[in-house]
Protein backbone atom coordinates (compact mmCIF):
# COMPACT_ATOMS: atom_id res chain seq x y z
CA UNK A 1 0.00 0.00 0.00
CA UNK A 2 2.19 2.78 -1.19
CA UNK A 3 -0.22 5.63 -1.03
CA UNK A 4 2.35 8.33 -0.46
CA UNK A 5 1.98 9.51 -4.02
CA UNK A 6 -1.76 10.13 -4.19
CA UNK A 7 -4.21 11.42 -1.61
CA UNK A 8 -4.85 9.53 1.61
CA UNK A 9 -7.62 7.06 0.90
CA UNK A 10 -10.11 6.88 3.74
CA UNK A 11 -12.85 4.47 4.78
CA UNK A 12 -15.30 5.84 7.32
CA UNK A 13 -17.37 3.43 9.42
CA UNK A 14 -20.20 4.77 11.54
CA UNK A 15 -23.83 3.81 11.90
CA UNK A 16 -25.01 7.42 11.97
CA UNK A 17 -25.50 8.88 8.51
CA UNK A 18 -25.23 12.46 9.77
CA UNK A 19 -21.83 11.75 11.26
CA UNK A 20 -20.69 10.03 8.08
CA UNK A 21 -21.82 13.00 6.04
CA UNK A 22 -19.98 15.31 8.39
CA UNK A 23 -16.77 13.37 8.01
CA UNK A 24 -17.26 13.28 4.24
CA UNK A 25 -17.75 17.04 4.15
CA UNK A 26 -14.68 17.69 6.25
CA UNK A 27 -12.50 15.35 4.20
CA UNK A 28 -13.83 16.66 0.91
CA UNK A 29 -12.30 20.05 1.61
CA UNK A 30 -8.81 18.57 1.89
CA UNK A 31 -6.75 18.15 -1.21
CA UNK A 32 -4.52 15.46 0.28
CA UNK A 33 -7.39 13.16 1.28
CA UNK A 34 -10.23 11.35 -0.35
CA UNK A 35 -13.04 9.34 1.12
CA UNK A 36 -13.17 6.14 -0.87
CA UNK A 37 -15.91 4.29 0.98
CA UNK A 38 -18.27 4.37 3.92
CA UNK A 39 -19.90 1.62 5.96
CA UNK A 40 -22.61 1.63 8.59
CA UNK A 41 -21.65 -1.49 10.51
CA UNK A 42 -18.78 -3.88 11.10
CA UNK A 43 -19.75 -6.36 8.46
CA UNK A 44 -19.97 -3.70 5.76
CA UNK A 45 -16.68 -2.30 6.97
CA UNK A 46 -14.90 -5.60 6.29
CA UNK A 47 -16.39 -5.81 2.79
CA UNK A 48 -15.49 -2.22 1.98
CA UNK A 49 -11.98 -2.70 3.27
CA UNK A 50 -11.47 -5.74 1.06
CA UNK A 51 -12.84 -3.84 -1.91
CA UNK A 52 -10.92 -0.59 -1.49
CA UNK A 53 -7.85 -1.23 0.67
CA UNK A 54 -8.03 2.23 2.27
CA UNK A 55 -4.96 3.81 3.80
CA UNK A 56 -6.79 4.89 6.95
CA UNK A 57 -10.01 3.56 8.44
CA UNK A 58 -12.14 5.64 10.81
CA UNK A 59 -13.97 3.17 13.02
CA UNK A 60 -16.88 3.85 15.37
CA UNK A 61 -16.95 1.34 18.18
CA UNK A 62 -20.64 1.16 18.99
CA UNK A 63 -22.51 -0.16 16.04
CA UNK A 64 -25.36 -2.59 15.49
CA UNK A 65 -24.85 -6.05 14.00
CA UNK A 66 -21.09 -6.12 14.33
CA UNK A 67 -19.18 -3.88 16.66
CA UNK A 68 -16.21 -1.80 15.59
CA UNK A 69 -13.93 -3.86 17.77
CA UNK A 70 -14.92 -7.12 16.10
CA UNK A 71 -14.58 -5.59 12.68
CA UNK A 72 -11.15 -4.24 13.59
CA UNK A 73 -9.96 -7.62 14.73
CA UNK A 74 -11.27 -9.24 11.57
CA UNK A 75 -9.69 -6.66 9.27
CA UNK A 76 -6.35 -6.70 11.03
CA UNK A 77 -6.39 -10.47 10.94
CA UNK A 78 -6.57 -10.24 7.16
CA UNK A 79 -4.58 -7.04 6.67
CA UNK A 80 -2.09 -6.63 9.53
CA UNK A 81 -0.93 -3.32 8.10
CA UNK A 82 -4.39 -1.73 8.26
CA UNK A 83 -4.29 1.64 9.97
CA UNK A 84 -7.29 2.40 12.12
CA UNK A 85 -8.51 5.38 14.05
CA UNK A 86 -11.14 4.61 16.64
CA UNK A 87 -13.97 7.08 17.24
CA UNK A 88 -15.76 7.17 20.55
CA UNK A 89 -18.25 9.34 22.40
CA UNK A 90 -17.07 8.85 25.95
CA UNK A 91 -13.83 9.39 27.73
CA UNK A 92 -12.93 6.36 29.75
CA UNK A 93 -14.62 4.01 27.34
CA UNK A 94 -13.29 0.57 28.21
CA UNK A 95 -13.65 -0.45 24.61
CA UNK A 96 -11.06 2.12 23.61
CA UNK A 97 -8.42 0.31 25.62
CA UNK A 98 -9.37 -2.95 23.96
CA UNK A 99 -9.26 -1.24 20.58
CA UNK A 100 -5.78 0.12 21.25
CA UNK A 101 -4.69 -3.32 22.34
CA UNK A 102 -6.19 -4.71 19.17
CA UNK A 103 -3.95 -2.42 17.13
CA UNK A 104 -5.77 0.86 16.66
CA UNK A 105 -3.26 3.59 15.81
CA UNK A 106 -5.23 6.36 17.44
CA UNK A 107 -8.48 7.18 19.01
CA UNK A 108 -10.52 10.35 18.91
CA UNK A 109 -13.39 11.68 20.92
CA UNK A 110 -16.25 12.57 18.65
CA UNK A 111 -16.58 16.04 20.13
CA UNK A 112 -13.01 16.87 19.13
CA UNK A 113 -13.26 15.50 15.62
CA UNK A 114 -13.74 18.91 14.06
CA UNK A 115 -10.39 20.02 15.41
CA UNK A 116 -8.32 16.90 15.41
CA UNK A 117 -9.61 14.50 12.80
CA UNK A 118 -7.63 15.79 9.82
CA UNK A 119 -4.35 16.08 11.69
CA UNK A 120 -4.80 12.63 13.17
CA UNK A 121 -5.49 11.12 9.77
CA UNK A 122 -2.32 12.68 8.42
CA UNK A 123 -0.33 11.57 11.43
CA UNK A 124 -1.54 7.99 11.32
CA UNK A 125 -0.99 7.84 7.58
CA UNK A 126 2.57 9.06 8.12
CA UNK A 127 3.07 6.07 10.39
CA UNK A 128 2.63 7.67 13.75
CA UNK A 129 0.90 5.95 16.52
CA UNK A 130 -1.12 8.50 18.43
CA UNK A 131 -4.08 8.86 20.64
CA UNK A 132 -4.60 12.43 19.64
CA UNK A 133 -2.39 14.81 17.63
CA UNK A 134 -0.44 16.28 20.53
CA UNK A 135 -1.15 13.46 22.92
CA UNK A 136 1.41 11.22 24.45
CA UNK A 137 2.52 8.24 22.49
CA UNK A 138 3.22 6.63 25.81
CA UNK A 139 -0.13 5.01 26.22
CA UNK A 140 -0.19 3.36 22.88
CA UNK A 141 3.24 1.94 23.59
CA UNK A 142 2.18 0.74 27.01
CA UNK A 143 -0.95 -0.82 25.72
CA UNK A 144 0.93 -3.11 23.40
CA UNK A 145 3.40 -4.14 26.12
CA UNK A 146 1.06 -6.16 28.20
CA UNK A 147 -2.46 -6.38 29.39
CA UNK A 148 -3.73 -3.07 30.62
CA UNK A 149 -4.29 -2.83 34.30
CA UNK A 150 -6.93 -0.56 35.81
CA UNK A 151 -4.17 1.70 37.10
CA UNK A 152 -3.00 2.37 33.58
CA UNK A 153 -6.50 3.01 32.41
CA UNK A 154 -6.76 5.72 35.05
CA UNK A 155 -3.56 7.33 33.87
CA UNK A 156 -4.99 7.16 30.39
CA UNK A 157 -8.00 9.16 31.51
CA UNK A 158 -5.72 11.74 33.09
CA UNK A 159 -3.63 12.13 30.01
CA UNK A 160 -6.66 12.57 27.88
CA UNK A 161 -7.86 15.38 30.05
CA UNK A 162 -4.74 17.29 29.30
CA UNK A 163 -5.07 17.07 25.60
CA UNK B 1 -95.48 -43.70 128.50
CA UNK B 2 -93.55 -44.66 125.58
CA UNK B 3 -94.73 -43.58 122.17
CA UNK B 4 -93.51 -45.91 119.52
CA UNK B 5 -93.80 -43.24 116.88
CA UNK B 6 -91.65 -40.87 118.85
CA UNK B 7 -88.01 -41.36 118.03
CA UNK B 8 -85.55 -41.25 120.84
CA UNK B 9 -82.87 -39.17 119.02
CA UNK B 10 -84.54 -36.51 117.02
CA UNK B 11 -81.53 -34.56 116.06
CA UNK B 12 -79.85 -37.41 114.21
CA UNK B 13 -78.60 -36.65 110.74
CA UNK B 14 -80.05 -38.61 107.87
CA UNK B 15 -77.32 -40.62 106.14
CA UNK B 16 -77.45 -39.58 102.50
CA UNK B 17 -76.07 -41.78 99.74
CA UNK B 18 -76.02 -41.93 95.98
CA UNK B 19 -78.33 -44.67 95.02
CA UNK B 20 -78.21 -45.01 91.28
CA UNK B 21 -76.71 -43.26 88.34
CA UNK B 22 -77.91 -43.45 84.77
CA UNK B 23 -76.02 -41.92 81.88
CA UNK B 24 -78.21 -41.92 78.81
CA UNK B 25 -80.04 -45.17 79.35
CA UNK B 26 -77.16 -47.05 80.86
CA UNK B 27 -76.94 -47.42 84.62
CA UNK B 28 -73.46 -46.73 85.89
CA UNK B 29 -71.76 -48.04 88.99
CA UNK B 30 -71.96 -45.35 91.62
CA UNK B 31 -68.45 -45.47 93.10
CA UNK B 32 -66.79 -42.31 94.43
CA UNK B 33 -67.19 -40.22 91.37
CA UNK B 34 -68.67 -40.21 87.91
CA UNK B 35 -66.71 -39.69 84.74
CA UNK B 36 -68.84 -38.86 81.70
CA UNK B 37 -67.32 -39.43 78.25
CA UNK B 38 -67.17 -36.54 75.72
CA UNK B 39 -70.45 -35.37 74.30
CA UNK B 40 -73.75 -34.29 75.69
CA UNK B 41 -75.57 -36.89 77.76
CA UNK B 42 -78.71 -37.19 79.77
CA UNK B 43 -77.62 -37.86 83.32
CA UNK B 44 -79.86 -38.99 86.15
CA UNK B 45 -78.56 -38.94 89.69
CA UNK B 46 -80.68 -40.86 92.17
CA UNK B 47 -79.97 -40.36 95.80
CA UNK B 48 -81.62 -41.30 99.04
CA UNK B 49 -81.10 -41.24 102.79
CA UNK B 50 -81.44 -43.57 105.67
CA UNK B 51 -83.67 -42.09 108.28
CA UNK B 52 -84.98 -44.66 110.64
CA UNK B 53 -87.39 -42.64 112.65
CA UNK B 54 -89.61 -41.03 110.11
CA UNK B 55 -88.36 -41.57 106.55
CA UNK B 56 -91.51 -40.06 105.12
CA UNK B 57 -90.63 -36.67 106.52
CA UNK B 58 -87.18 -36.49 105.07
CA UNK B 59 -86.77 -33.80 102.40
CA UNK B 60 -83.83 -33.32 100.07
CA UNK B 61 -82.08 -30.47 98.37
CA UNK B 62 -79.33 -30.73 95.77
CA UNK B 63 -77.02 -28.47 93.91
CA UNK B 64 -74.45 -29.00 91.15
CA UNK B 65 -71.63 -26.48 91.21
CA UNK B 66 -71.17 -24.45 88.03
CA UNK B 67 -74.73 -25.37 86.96
CA UNK B 68 -77.19 -24.60 89.77
CA UNK B 69 -77.01 -21.25 91.41
CA UNK B 70 -78.90 -22.31 94.50
CA UNK B 71 -80.14 -25.35 96.30
CA UNK B 72 -82.99 -27.08 94.51
CA UNK B 73 -85.72 -29.04 96.23
CA UNK B 74 -85.82 -32.64 95.17
CA UNK B 75 -89.14 -34.07 94.11
CA UNK B 76 -90.63 -37.32 95.30
CA UNK B 77 -88.47 -39.31 92.89
CA UNK B 78 -85.32 -37.94 94.65
CA UNK B 79 -83.58 -37.62 91.35
CA UNK B 80 -81.54 -34.84 89.79
CA UNK B 81 -81.49 -34.74 86.01
CA UNK B 82 -78.87 -32.90 83.92
CA UNK B 83 -78.17 -32.68 80.22
CA UNK B 84 -75.21 -31.01 78.65
CA UNK B 85 -72.84 -30.69 81.54
CA UNK B 86 -70.08 -28.14 81.14
CA UNK B 87 -66.66 -29.62 80.58
CA UNK B 88 -64.65 -30.15 83.75
CA UNK B 89 -65.06 -31.54 87.22
CA UNK B 90 -68.03 -30.41 89.28
CA UNK B 91 -69.20 -31.15 92.76
CA UNK B 92 -72.69 -32.44 93.24
CA UNK B 93 -74.05 -31.61 96.70
CA UNK B 94 -77.02 -33.30 98.36
CA UNK B 95 -78.36 -32.37 101.73
CA UNK B 96 -81.39 -33.44 103.66
CA UNK B 97 -83.45 -32.35 106.62
CA UNK B 98 -84.55 -34.73 109.32
CA UNK B 99 -87.91 -35.21 110.81
CA UNK B 100 -87.49 -32.12 112.94
CA UNK B 101 -86.93 -30.02 109.84
CA UNK B 102 -83.27 -29.39 110.70
CA UNK B 103 -81.15 -29.08 107.55
CA UNK B 104 -77.85 -30.73 107.38
CA UNK B 105 -75.59 -27.92 106.33
CA UNK B 106 -72.97 -29.90 104.47
CA UNK B 107 -74.59 -33.02 103.16
CA UNK B 108 -72.58 -35.20 100.82
CA UNK B 109 -70.36 -34.30 97.89
CA UNK B 110 -70.12 -36.41 94.77
CA UNK B 111 -67.73 -35.57 91.97
CA UNK B 112 -68.83 -35.57 88.37
CA UNK B 113 -66.35 -35.07 85.56
CA UNK B 114 -67.48 -34.26 82.04
CA UNK B 115 -64.69 -35.21 79.66
CA UNK B 116 -64.14 -32.78 76.75
CA UNK B 117 -63.95 -33.42 73.04
CA UNK B 118 -60.48 -32.54 71.74
CA UNK B 119 -61.78 -29.27 70.39
CA UNK B 120 -63.04 -28.31 73.77
CA UNK B 121 -59.64 -28.55 75.40
CA UNK B 122 -57.62 -25.48 76.36
CA UNK B 123 -54.52 -26.48 74.39
CA UNK B 124 -56.60 -26.89 71.31
CA UNK B 125 -58.06 -23.43 71.67
CA UNK B 126 -54.65 -21.96 72.34
CA UNK B 127 -53.22 -23.60 69.27
CA UNK B 128 -56.17 -22.25 67.28
CA UNK B 129 -55.28 -18.77 68.43
CA UNK B 130 -51.61 -19.41 67.61
CA UNK B 131 -52.50 -20.71 64.16
CA UNK B 132 -54.65 -17.67 63.54
CA UNK B 133 -51.87 -15.34 64.56
CA UNK B 134 -49.42 -17.24 62.38
CA UNK B 135 -51.83 -16.90 59.47
CA UNK B 136 -52.14 -13.19 60.09
CA UNK B 137 -48.40 -12.71 60.16
CA UNK B 138 -48.01 -14.80 57.01
CA UNK B 139 -50.59 -12.62 55.27
CA UNK B 140 -48.80 -9.55 56.50
CA UNK B 141 -45.48 -10.76 55.17
CA UNK B 142 -47.06 -11.73 51.88
CA UNK B 143 -48.49 -8.26 51.54
CA UNK B 144 -45.17 -6.75 52.47
CA UNK B 145 -43.47 -8.77 49.78
CA UNK B 146 -46.10 -7.74 47.26
CA UNK B 147 -45.58 -4.11 48.09
CA UNK B 148 -41.81 -4.52 47.84
CA UNK B 149 -42.24 -6.21 44.48
CA UNK B 150 -44.45 -3.44 43.20
CA UNK B 151 -41.93 -0.95 44.44
CA UNK B 152 -39.12 -2.74 42.64
CA UNK B 153 -41.15 -2.98 39.49
CA UNK B 154 -41.88 0.71 39.53
CA UNK B 155 -38.25 1.53 40.13
CA UNK B 156 -37.18 -0.87 37.43
CA UNK B 157 -39.60 0.74 35.02
CA UNK B 158 -38.17 4.12 35.78
CA UNK B 159 -34.63 2.90 35.34
CA UNK B 160 -35.53 1.21 32.07
CA UNK B 161 -37.26 4.27 30.77
CA UNK B 162 -34.37 6.47 31.74
CA UNK B 163 -31.95 4.11 30.06
CA UNK B 164 -34.05 4.14 26.93
CA UNK B 165 -34.16 7.93 26.85
CA UNK B 166 -30.42 8.07 27.40
CA UNK B 167 -29.80 5.60 24.64
CA UNK B 168 -32.04 7.50 22.25
CA UNK B 169 -30.35 10.78 23.04
CA UNK B 170 -26.93 9.26 22.68
CA UNK B 171 -27.62 7.27 19.56
CA UNK B 172 -29.45 9.89 17.57
CA UNK B 173 -29.27 13.43 18.80
CA UNK B 174 -25.67 13.56 19.98
CA UNK B 175 -24.32 11.70 16.99
CA UNK B 176 -26.19 13.97 14.64
CA UNK B 177 -24.80 17.01 16.40
CA UNK B 178 -21.29 15.64 16.02
CA UNK B 179 -21.90 15.14 12.35
CA UNK B 180 -23.34 18.63 11.89
CA UNK B 181 -20.36 20.14 13.68
CA UNK B 182 -18.08 18.44 11.22
CA UNK B 183 -20.00 19.93 8.32
CA UNK B 184 -19.81 23.37 9.87
CA UNK B 185 -16.10 22.86 10.29
CA UNK B 186 -15.78 21.75 6.69
CA UNK B 187 -17.60 24.88 5.55
CA UNK B 188 -15.49 27.04 7.84
CA UNK B 189 -12.33 25.53 6.37
CA UNK B 190 -13.37 26.97 3.04
CA UNK B 191 -13.23 30.48 4.42
CA UNK B 192 -10.04 32.41 4.06
CA UNK B 193 -8.36 33.20 7.39
CA UNK B 194 -9.96 36.26 8.91
CA UNK B 195 -12.45 37.42 11.45
CA UNK B 196 -15.38 35.50 9.98
CA UNK B 197 -13.47 32.25 10.14
CA UNK B 198 -12.35 32.92 13.70
CA UNK B 199 -15.89 33.59 14.79
CA UNK B 200 -17.14 30.43 13.17
CA UNK B 201 -14.42 28.42 14.84
CA UNK B 202 -15.28 29.94 18.20
CA UNK B 203 -18.92 29.09 17.71
CA UNK B 204 -18.07 25.52 16.71
CA UNK B 205 -15.90 25.13 19.79
CA UNK B 206 -18.73 26.30 21.98
CA UNK B 207 -21.16 23.97 20.27
CA UNK B 208 -18.73 21.10 20.85
CA UNK B 209 -18.59 22.03 24.51
CA UNK B 210 -22.38 22.06 24.71
CA UNK B 211 -22.46 18.61 23.16
CA UNK B 212 -19.93 17.44 25.73
CA UNK B 213 -22.15 18.68 28.51
CA UNK B 214 -25.13 16.98 26.96
CA UNK B 215 -23.13 13.82 26.59
CA UNK B 216 -22.12 13.87 30.25
CA UNK B 217 -25.72 14.40 31.31
CA UNK B 218 -26.76 11.47 29.17
CA UNK B 219 -23.98 9.37 30.61
CA UNK B 220 -25.39 10.19 34.03
CA UNK B 221 -28.72 8.82 32.92
CA UNK B 222 -27.33 5.55 31.73
CA UNK B 223 -27.64 2.56 33.96
CA UNK B 224 -24.47 0.94 32.77
CA UNK B 225 -22.31 3.38 34.70
CA UNK B 226 -21.78 1.07 37.61
CA UNK B 227 -21.05 -2.48 36.76
CA UNK B 228 -21.45 -5.37 39.08
CA UNK B 229 -20.60 -4.77 42.69
CA UNK B 230 -17.88 -2.20 42.28
CA UNK B 231 -19.55 0.74 43.93
CA UNK B 232 -16.43 1.68 45.90
CA UNK B 233 -14.31 1.41 42.78
CA UNK B 234 -16.74 3.44 40.73
CA UNK B 235 -16.89 6.17 43.36
CA UNK B 236 -13.14 6.07 43.69
CA UNK B 237 -12.68 6.47 39.95
CA UNK B 238 -15.09 9.39 39.88
CA UNK B 239 -13.43 11.06 42.85
CA UNK B 240 -9.95 10.59 41.43
CA UNK B 241 -11.03 12.05 38.14
CA UNK B 242 -12.60 15.03 39.84
CA UNK B 243 -9.53 15.45 42.03
CA UNK B 244 -7.21 15.56 39.05
CA UNK B 245 -9.26 17.96 36.98
CA UNK B 246 -9.87 21.65 36.84
CA UNK B 247 -12.86 20.98 39.11
CA UNK B 248 -10.44 20.76 41.99
CA UNK B 249 -8.82 24.19 42.37
CA UNK B 250 -8.03 23.63 46.05
CA UNK B 251 -6.22 20.36 45.51
CA UNK B 252 -8.51 18.53 47.89
CA UNK B 253 -7.49 14.98 48.69
CA UNK B 254 -9.96 12.22 48.07
CA UNK B 255 -10.37 8.93 49.92
CA UNK B 256 -12.77 6.03 49.78
CA UNK B 257 -13.06 3.82 52.80
CA UNK B 258 -14.94 0.52 52.87
CA UNK B 259 -16.11 -1.11 56.06
CA UNK B 260 -17.49 -4.60 56.29
CA UNK B 261 -17.42 -7.19 53.56
CA UNK B 262 -18.48 -5.82 50.23
CA UNK B 263 -21.88 -7.06 49.13
CA UNK B 264 -23.71 -7.16 45.82
CA UNK B 265 -26.23 -4.39 45.62
CA UNK B 266 -29.51 -4.78 43.83
CA UNK B 267 -28.99 -3.66 40.25
CA UNK B 268 -31.77 -1.12 40.35
CA UNK B 269 -30.35 0.53 43.44
CA UNK B 270 -26.73 0.42 42.38
CA UNK B 271 -27.06 3.31 39.99
CA UNK B 272 -29.13 5.38 42.35
CA UNK B 273 -26.62 4.96 45.15
CA UNK B 274 -23.79 5.76 42.79
CA UNK B 275 -25.61 8.80 41.50
CA UNK B 276 -26.30 10.19 44.97
CA UNK B 277 -22.71 9.56 46.01
CA UNK B 278 -21.48 11.12 42.79
CA UNK B 279 -23.59 14.19 43.26
CA UNK B 280 -22.42 14.59 46.83
CA UNK B 281 -18.77 14.19 45.84
CA UNK B 282 -19.19 16.60 42.96
CA UNK B 283 -20.80 19.12 45.30
CA UNK B 284 -17.92 18.74 47.72
CA UNK B 285 -15.33 19.40 45.00
CA UNK B 286 -17.32 22.24 43.51
CA UNK B 287 -18.61 24.17 46.48
CA UNK B 288 -16.93 23.09 49.68
CA UNK B 289 -13.38 24.44 49.23
CA UNK B 290 -12.29 21.42 51.21
CA UNK B 291 -8.83 20.04 51.95
CA UNK B 292 -10.10 16.53 52.35
CA UNK B 293 -13.09 14.71 50.92
CA UNK B 294 -13.92 11.30 52.25
CA UNK B 295 -16.41 8.66 51.23
CA UNK B 296 -17.17 5.90 53.66
CA UNK B 297 -19.13 2.87 52.54
CA UNK B 298 -20.28 0.52 55.20
CA UNK B 299 -21.82 -2.84 54.36
CA UNK B 300 -23.76 -3.54 57.50
CA UNK B 301 -25.92 -6.60 58.11
CA UNK B 302 -28.86 -4.33 58.71
CA UNK B 303 -28.23 -1.57 56.21
CA UNK B 304 -25.98 -0.11 53.63
CA UNK B 305 -24.53 3.16 54.78
CA UNK B 306 -22.73 5.66 52.67
CA UNK B 307 -21.18 8.82 54.02
CA UNK B 308 -19.61 11.67 52.14
CA UNK B 309 -17.63 14.03 54.33
CA UNK B 310 -15.60 17.12 53.70
CA UNK B 311 -13.78 19.62 55.86
CA UNK B 312 -14.79 22.57 53.74
CA UNK B 313 -16.70 25.72 54.35
CA UNK B 314 -20.03 24.04 54.98
CA UNK B 315 -23.43 24.93 53.64
CA UNK B 316 -25.27 28.04 54.69
CA UNK B 317 -28.07 27.06 57.07
CA UNK B 318 -30.49 29.13 54.98
CA UNK B 319 -29.75 26.96 51.99
CA UNK B 320 -30.16 23.85 54.06
CA UNK B 321 -33.54 24.98 55.28
CA UNK B 322 -34.69 25.71 51.78
CA UNK B 323 -33.61 22.20 50.88
CA UNK B 324 -31.21 23.30 48.26
CA UNK B 325 -31.36 26.10 45.78
CA UNK B 326 -32.70 25.04 42.46
CA UNK B 327 -29.95 23.51 40.40
CA UNK B 328 -27.45 24.16 43.13
CA UNK B 329 -26.84 21.38 45.57
CA UNK B 330 -29.49 19.08 44.21
CA UNK B 331 -30.39 18.15 47.74
CA UNK B 332 -34.04 17.75 47.02
CA UNK B 333 -33.36 15.39 44.17
CA UNK B 334 -31.05 13.33 46.34
CA UNK B 335 -33.65 13.16 49.09
CA UNK B 336 -36.30 12.04 46.66
CA UNK B 337 -34.05 9.37 45.24
CA UNK B 338 -33.18 8.13 48.70
CA UNK B 339 -36.83 8.00 49.67
CA UNK B 340 -37.74 6.11 46.54
CA UNK B 341 -35.16 3.51 47.43
CA UNK B 342 -36.67 3.14 50.88
CA UNK B 343 -33.64 4.76 52.39
CA UNK B 344 -32.88 7.87 54.31
CA UNK B 345 -30.71 10.82 53.53
CA UNK B 346 -29.34 13.00 56.27
CA UNK B 347 -27.14 16.03 56.00
CA UNK B 348 -25.16 17.83 58.64
CA UNK B 349 -23.39 21.01 57.95
CA UNK B 350 -22.19 24.09 59.69
CA UNK B 351 -20.44 27.08 58.26
CA UNK B 352 -16.67 26.54 58.35
CA UNK B 353 -16.88 23.05 59.78
CA UNK B 354 -17.59 20.93 56.77
CA UNK B 355 -20.48 18.91 55.52
CA UNK B 356 -21.48 15.33 56.04
CA UNK B 357 -24.09 13.53 54.05
CA UNK B 358 -25.35 10.12 55.07
CA UNK B 359 -27.39 7.76 52.97
CA UNK B 360 -28.68 4.63 54.62
CA UNK B 361 -30.76 1.91 53.02
CA UNK B 362 -32.15 -1.09 54.89
CA UNK B 363 -30.46 -4.39 54.06
CA UNK B 364 -33.64 -5.94 52.67
CA UNK B 365 -33.81 -3.22 50.05
CA UNK B 366 -30.15 -2.77 49.39
CA UNK B 367 -28.57 -6.17 48.99
CA UNK B 368 -28.98 -8.69 46.24
CA UNK B 369 -29.35 -11.59 48.65
CA UNK B 370 -30.25 -10.94 52.23
CA UNK B 371 -27.91 -12.37 54.84
CA UNK B 372 -28.82 -15.50 56.66
CA UNK B 373 -30.58 -14.03 59.60
CA UNK B 374 -28.91 -14.36 62.91
CA UNK B 375 -31.22 -14.79 65.81
CA UNK B 376 -31.99 -11.83 67.94
CA UNK B 377 -30.10 -13.31 70.85
CA UNK B 378 -26.95 -14.09 68.89
CA UNK B 379 -27.05 -10.58 67.51
CA UNK B 380 -27.29 -9.05 70.94
CA UNK B 381 -24.54 -11.21 72.31
CA UNK B 382 -22.32 -10.31 69.39
CA UNK B 383 -22.97 -6.66 69.97
CA UNK B 384 -22.25 -6.91 73.65
CA UNK B 385 -19.05 -8.67 72.79
CA UNK B 386 -17.84 -5.95 70.48
CA UNK B 387 -18.85 -3.32 72.99
CA UNK B 388 -16.88 -5.07 75.68
CA UNK B 389 -13.85 -5.22 73.44
CA UNK B 390 -13.92 -1.59 72.43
Amino acid sequence: MSAEAGPIRILSVDDHPVLRHGIAALVAGQSDMSLVAAASNGREAIQQFRAHHPDVTLMDLQMPEMSGLDAMNAIRGEFPEARMIVLTTYTGDVQVLRAIKAGARAYLLKNSLHKELLETIRGVHAGKKALSPEASYQIAEHSTDDALTPAKSVSCVDLRREC
Amino acid sequence: MLEPSTPPHRSQKPAIYMEKIVVGKTPQPVGHELVVPPGSHHIELHFDAIELTSPERVRFQYRLDDVDREWLDADAAVTAVYTGLPVGTHEFHVRACNADGVWDRIGIVYKITQQPYFYQTTWFRLSCVAAFLALLSALYRLRLRQVAQQFNMRLEERVNERTRIARDLHDTLLQSFHGLLLRFQAATNLLSPGEARQRFEGAIDQAAQAITEGRDAVQGLRSSTVVRNDLPQAINALGKELASGETNPNGAEFYVEVEGTSRDLRPILRDEVYRIAGEAVRNAFKHAHAQKIEVEIRYDDRRLRLRVRDDGKGIDPKVLRKDGQPGHYGLRGMRERAKLMGGKLALWSELDSGTELELSIPASRAYETSVRRRSWLVERLARKDTKAKS
